[in-house]
């Protein structure tokens, strides 16, 4: 899945997160940008406050064989199908180093966007043990038993 | 700050359409269930935080860079 260049962006490239994001409910249009000297992170910038960017990563390149389960309302959030899986991009939020700690990526909670109908969302992997610090520089592999989980069927 | 004392299998209600229950209590370690409607998004607080954490002010800052350097490999004819 490669990501577009930035001059592949169409021209109203504004990319829709109509939940917002935890956390950052006010930022709701962002662009998605490769800039140059900066692969193979992204950033996406918000539209609503300048002030605003996430760097992010894709997450097939921290975690191979990594895989995102979306249910119904992420669909229709998207505003795309299943069918429409391959097209996804999947990015992992970065967080910078600080004061000791090491850059990390949130694998736990990705955010999903489709560069088709150009809207994201940030979507919760509960079920998953994928973490929410994963440290940048390596490459991890599944496993592990499952932490939270949602019922099939459950409101 | 609402508190409330539940015992493992009680529940309460944030409003009418919210249902928070209590499913077992362990060591300082609570196991709870959450009904409620799908347009609710349902998250750890530790992901808000995150997210808030995560904001880069000035994305052409030097932070950046020098992370994507270390994440790109480095081409076989350097030392």
């Amino acid at each position: 899945m490669l990501l577009p260049a930035e001059d592949e962006l169409p021209a109203d490239g504004v990319i829709e997160f109509p939940e917002g994001l935890p956390g950052l409910p006010d930022q709701r249009r962002f662009v998605l940008l490769q800039p140059e000297g900066l692969e193979p992170l992204v950033v996406l910038a918000s539209l609503d406050d300048q002030r605003v960017s996430l760097a992010a990563v894709q997450a097939r390149a921290v975690w191979e064989e990594y895989r995102v389960a979306l249910d119904d309302d992420d669909w229709e959030t998207l505003g795309s199908t299943a069918d429409d899986h391959a097209r996804l991009l999947c990015l992992a939020v970065v967080i910078l180093a600080s004061s000791g700690a090491a850059a990390t990526c949130n694998l736990f909670a990705p955010i999903v966007i489709d560069p088709e109908t150009r809207r994201g969302k940030q979507v919760v992997q509960l079920g998953s043990d994928y973490p929410m610090l994963h440290p940048l520089g390596g490459v991890g592999s599944g496993g592990g038993p499952e932490e939270d989980a949602r019922d099939a069927g459950a409101a | 700050m609402l508190v409330l004392r539940r015992n493992a299998g009680e529940s309460f209600r944030v409003g009418d359409n919210v249902e928070v229950r209590i499913l077992d209590v362990g060591r300082g370690r609570v196991k709870i269930g959450v009904i409620a409607p799908r347009e609710i998004e349902i998250y750890r607080t530790e992901l808000a935080e995150m997210n808030r954490r995560a904001v880069v002010e000035d994305w052409r800052g030097s932070g950046l860079s020098d992370l994507a350097g270390k994440l790109r490999p480095s081409p076989p004819n350097e030392p």
